[in-house]
């Protein structure tokens, strides 16, 4: 038996992909859900094999959500809005269903699906390149989203004072407290926005509105400090760049 | 461009300035020439109603050459052909006749042979007068017509402006609902037949308004609240929906779907960016002959929302901007988890 969570906001959009389902003895729906919140809680509680998600949803995207989860089950995207997808899914995604589809195109959609949960294995990757692909599609951050145990914080970008690498996460270091989220330095710095913050170390992206001053500590060497009280150490090329955005 | 002395009432003026001119030379004649009355009558009329016909026809030589610096040689070359040649028809026209119809006396051939230098320059002169006359009227048309080109461009563009600000129906909610109507056609036809019909009215009106066009307010509120109970078949209970029009109210006139973005607006802060239920309130009352809207609706002021672009507000105070030619007519408020957006919407003063 799959197991599958559907997770829209519309009732009726739920509707029809539950009585699509009916053709699929083998396909039992365990949870609907009307937003990321509730989709997040009912697929850790339940593990579904098998997702549903919208992308536009009230609070948190489909897309956030599915960052939140650590083994993403095989995940079937349907919306109205073509912007995200076609590009991003075209190879990779399960499936990608425009609303209104056609009964074929979702049965389609499903069958392509049960045979990647059978051979289980493919699934895992997949998600893995299709948050990836996301993450080099992005057109522009404007708030991050994460998660500490069952809580789910959105974070707005004037809130957050600096980011610093760890690893294969990040730390970020905001007004409610500090986070880690898998991402890469390399991608919050193309896709923050550039006027706001700025990369002064191969380990340190900070806000400009957060930077309280800049000093010199040693020949060649910068310590930036910022209105949180945290000290940075700056590179020679984050120094450059900084001279050019505080322009002294 | 058409003939000027031709078209309209310009063949008076023309007619009355030739006789002007035919009465000076006849008396002209009386005085150098001692011709009597009746002999100085007519060779003024044969001469300057030769002219008078010529002249007519020197306008083609203005309307068909071009003043243009790289054809200055052609320019003078046809000039003085047509000047030639005009001159020298209109002296021996007026010759000719004369002879016939003047008393045949050697003293009137001598006389008509000498005239003719003189005829020619007079002649000259005609043509040079008229030539002159014709460009001053070209320029002047041309001038008006580059005006009125000007003028007819800007309304277009005005128009092809105002078209790109309206049309900007939102075509997520066309595909979610017929997503929505694509399931009810399973779970309940007759609400899907329903909703077909809504969209479809919608639709009719969103799409097939004219530029420009003042509808009542009854009419934009009736497309509204079909606009809001489909939106209603999708979000459920989720959505509510107060009004309060004022009955006088709903004969004044807004520019049409003006109040569409708005309140798709406060759906998309509302509905699509909140878990809880929320309210729109529309209302509308009339103040000093001037239509005063305002639309509120909940939001969550926590919610650390995708920036929206700002364009539906822009859009609405760029439209009003453009049909009222007043600068501020939309005012947005915004108190605790409550958005408000007015309008004031001036009336027509033949009302």
């Amino acid at each position: 038996m799959i197991k599958a969570i559907i997770v829209d906001d519309e009732k009726l959009a739920r509707d029809i992909i539950k009585a699509y389902l009916q053709n699929f003895a083998q396909v039992e729906v365990i949870a609907e859900c009307g937003d990321g919140f509730q989709g997040l809680k009912a697929i850790q509680e339940h593990e579904p094999d098998l997702l549903f998600l919208d992308i536009q949803m009230p609070k948190i995207t489909g897309f956030e959500m599915l960052e939140l989860i650590e083994n993403p089950p095989v995940v079937i995207f349907s919306t109205a809005f073509d912007q995200y997808a076609i590009k991003a899914f075209e190879l990779n995604a399960t499936d990608y269903l425009l609303k209104p589809y056609a009964e074929e195109r979702f049965k389609g959609a499903v069958q392509k699906a049960i045979d990647k949960i059978q051979t289980k294995t493919s699934a895992q990757k997949e998600i893995e390149s299709l948050t990836e692909k996301r993450e080099e599609l992005s057109e522009g951050i404007d708030r991050l989203v994460v998660k500490t145990g069952n809580k789910i914080h959105i974070l707005g970008l004037d809130q957050i004072a600096h980011f610093e690498a760890q690893d294969d996460y990040v730390a970020i270091h905001s007004d409610q407290g500090k986070f880690l989220k898998l991402m890469r330095m390399k991608h919050l710095e193309d896709n923050l926005p550039s006027g706001d913050f700025i990369r002064v170390h191969r380990s340190h992206i900070v806000s400009i509105k957060h930077i309280e001053k800049l000093e010199l500590y040693e020949k060649d060497s910068y310590l930036l400090s910022l209105k949180t009280g945290a000290q940075l150490p700056v590179s020679r090329s984050g120094h450059s760049k900084l001279k050019e955005v505080l322009k002294y | 461009m058409n003939h000027p002395f031709i078209k309209n009432k310009g063949i008076i003026f023309y007619t009355a300035a030739w006789l002007f001119i035919a009465i000076l030379f006849g008396l002209a004649l009386r005085y150098f020439y001692d011709f009597s009355t009746k002999e100085a009558n007519i060779d003024s009329f044969i001469f300057n109603g030769t002219f008078y016909c010529l002249g007519l026809a020197f306008w083609f030589v203005v309307r068909y050459n071009s003043f243009d610096s790289s054809q200055i040689l052609n320019l003078i070359v046809s000039h003085l052909a047509a000047a030639a040649l005009s001159v020298a028809a209109g002296v021996f026209i007026t010759i000719t006749v004369l002879k016939n119809i003047l008393p045949q006396t050697e003293e009137s051939l001598i006389y008509l042979n000498s005239s003719i230098v003189w005829r020619s320059g007079l002649g000259l002169l005609y043509y040079a007068v008229l030539i002159l006359v014709y460009h001053l009227i070209k320029y002047y048309d041309d001038l008006r017509d580059r005006g009125q080109q000007q003028a007819q461009l800007e309304t277009m563009l005005k128009e092809s402006e105002l078209e790109m600000l309206k049309s900007q129906i939102n075509p997520h909610f066309i595909f979610n609902s017929l997503n929505s109507i694509a399931s009810l056609t399973i779970t309940a036809p007759n609400q899907a037949r329903e909703m077909v019909v809504k969209l479809s009215d919608f639709l009719r009106y969103s799409l097939g308004k004219e530029n420009h066009q003042l509808n009542t307010l009854e009419e934009e509120m009736a497309n509204l609240m079909l606009y809001l109970e489909i939106e209603k078949v999708r979000f459920g209970d989720r959505l509510q929906v107060e009004t309060q029009i004022e009955i006088d109210a709903l004969n004044l006139t807004l520019p049409n779907l003006i109040l569409q973005p708005l309140i798709e607006n406060a759906v998309k802060h509302g509905i699509y960016e909140s878990l809880e239920d929320v309210t729109i309130r529309v209302t509308a009352k009339t103040e000093n002959g001037i239509l005063r809207l305002s639309m509120t609706n909940e939001f969550d002021p926590k919610a650390v929302s995708k920036k929206g672009k700002g364009i539906g507000l822009k859009n609405v105070r760029e439209r009003l901007r453009v049909i009222y030619g007043v600068p501020k007519l939309v005012f947005t408020e915004t108190n605790e988890n409550l958005f408000t957006v007015r309008l004031d919407i001036p009336q027509p003063s033949e009302k």
